[in-house]
């Protein structure tokens, strides 16, 4: 019956169309896992502000082999393509929120300073407690845990947390149990200190963990380098992973006096939301609203929506506040805020959707390849 | 339409870490009880650990596992005047998922005695019978309010989840 129905050249026809939506989608998968996988190695790294190191190598690791790399003294890592007018500056930010090793007591603990500016939960040095650390230090990674009062002690008692946690009263153990087993194990003052890198697939293309806000923007940045063609970039891209975010915007600053460019589009997620009308994760990139007291620039903001039309790219809108690189940028140069959304952000389990990483490269590649 | 169900939950391991701890040691009760910590085993779901124990027993050993799921070895002459008895529990504390909700998250319940707030906004395993799947516990809605600095220990409860990306 169904043979009689279809005639056989239209019934071959269904069944190429079938093959091809299945490779098609197959093709979609392995990119998406391979985005996944990026993020996850530059996540998989600690970067506190201004102790950038591991997130640069990670970067120049996964960058392809024809970008030359430059470097300044404060850290930033900045690749140029093409040449002339116009200019496109990308900045993407390497560093996270962390600690540094302030001083030890006599039974062998580090105590921590709080290294971040920016606007953080007070719950954030709550949400180290009890946790596994990483102590960067010189010689290498030194894993330790932030101590917590013993639940057998404690339990059923609320004591333990009656205030809010700060960051002097963590107590980390290394397992020294003296300054001198401290020494011994390599741990000095002013080590870079950060949660373990405990990051998960989630369903859908999904990943949780700490640091993602940035490193899924590097991760972007990454992908569009390895997916661009330089001969067909419009006049110049500059392409930079920036230091010292959280700290006040120290790296951008100097690229913002460095770099000539007409148009910023600075990378990151937005200024953290939590209600319905947040940039959700898997739902397209998210971009600055455009003017307001922070003069977000208009015209980038047309550029992008034209070449994510373009595209079919979905976006999503969000406020930015000026906390970020952006605000190394406002008022010297057009700049427009964009980013990968992230979801519960400054927590040690922030999530991201690898399809807004793919997506967020695609867009930029189509900008950086266009008319602009 | 809430589907029940049963899994259990516990933060996820690091392997990064203790793999980075045992480069300083040397031995094999280092290598036993490395298997026996990354094993996961909230309590009434110890399966695993069992499991690892019993792979762990001298070819000697005959274990036996009673209906509460203990697990005994006895050695020595059966009819001995004097017995000694050692006992080690192999359980740990949790959650136990609950239920599925609409919108793709898990009502947890925990178990045993443990300070809630250490699971807020962490990264965690749910230990599925098809194996491991990845979630996060969402944070308090206001985390990011100055107002939830002044009840840092107000987390626990029904207020837990867990997002696994659904």
């Amino acid at each position: 019956m169904a043979n009689r129905a279809f005639p056989a050249c239209l019934r071959a026809s269904i069944v190429l169309l079938a093959l091809s939506l299945q490779g098609w989608s197959s093709a979609l998968a392995d990119r998406i896992e391979e985005a996944r996988d990026l993020v996850r190695a530059l996540a998989s790294v600690g970067g506190v502000a201004g102790n950038e190191g591991q997130v640069r190598a990670a970067i120049r690791k996964a960058a392809p082999t024809w970008v030359a790399f430059q470097d300044d003294n404060l850290g930033n890592l900045t690749v140029v393509v093409g040449s002339g007018k116009p200019s496109l500056l990308l900045v993407a930010h390497m560093d996270e929120p962390g600690y540094v090793v302030s001083g030890v007591t006599e039974q062998g603990y580090l105590k921590l300073q709080r290294l971040a500016r920016i606007p953080l939960s007070p719950l954030f040095d709550q949400f180290h407690m009890g946790q596994p650390l990483l102590v960067q230090a010189r010689r290498g990674t030194v894993p330790a845990v932030a101590v917590v009062h013993s639940t057998h002690l404690w339990r059923g008692n609320a004591a333990p947390l009656a205030r809010a946690v700060l960051d002097e009263d963590l107590f980390v153990d290394i397992g020294a149990r003296s300054p001198g087993e401290v020494e011994a194990a390599g741990v000095a003052l002013l080590d870079p200190v950060v949660i373990a890198r405990r990051i998960v697939d989630l369903a859908g293309g999904k990943l949780a963990g700490p640091a993602m806000d940035d490193r899924a923007g590097c991760a972007a940045l990454v992908w569009l380098l390895q997916t661009l063609e330089p001969a067909k970039i419009h006049g110049t891209l500059t392409v930079a992973f920036s230091a010292q975010q959280v700290v006040g915007g120290r790296g951008a600053a100097r690229l913002a006096n460095r770099i000539e460019a007409d148009e910023v589009l600075v990378v990151d997620a937005p200024a953290a939301g939590t209600g319905k009308s947040a940039p959700a994760p898997g739902k397209g990139p998210v971009v600055a609203v455009p003017g307001g007291t922070e003069g977000f620039s208009q015209d980038i903001y047309n550029e992008v929506a034209e070449h994510a039309a373009l595209s079919h790219l979905p976006l999503q809108n969000a406020p930015y506040g000026m906390a970020g690189d952006q605000g190394a940028f406002a008022g010297k140069r057009p700049v427009l805020p964009i980013g990968v959304p992230v979801l519960y952000p400054g927590t040690p389990g922030e999530i991201i959707d690898a399809h807004d990483v793919v997506a967020l490269a695609t867009l930029l590649k189509s900008m950086a390849e266009g008319d602009r | 339409m809430r589907h029940r169900a049963l899994v259990a939950l516990a933060f996820a391991a690091i392997p990064g870490v203790l793999l980075a701890a045992r480069s300083g040691r040397e031995g094999g009760s280092f290598a036993i009880l490395q298997t026996l910590v990354e094993t996961p085993g909230v309590s009434t779901r110890e399966q695993g650990v069992r499991d690892k124990i019993r792979s762990l027993l001298p070819s000697w050993a005959k274990s036996e596992t009673d209906s509460r799921g203990n697990l005994l070895v006895a050695a020595g002459p059966e009819k001995e005047a004097k017995s000694l008895l050692f006992i080690a529990h192999m359980d740990e504390t949790g959650y136990l998922v609950t239920a599925i909700r609409e919108d793709g998250s898990l009502d947890v319940k925990p178990v045993g005695g443990f300070f809630e707030t250490l699971y807020e906004g962490q990264v965690v395993q749910v230990h599925a019978a098809k194996g491991d799947v990845g979630g996060v516990v969402p944070p308090r809605p206001d985390y990011l309010d100055a107002a939830a600095g002044e009840s840092p220990g107000a987390f626990g409860k029904e207020a837990v989840r867990v997002n696994v990306g659904a």
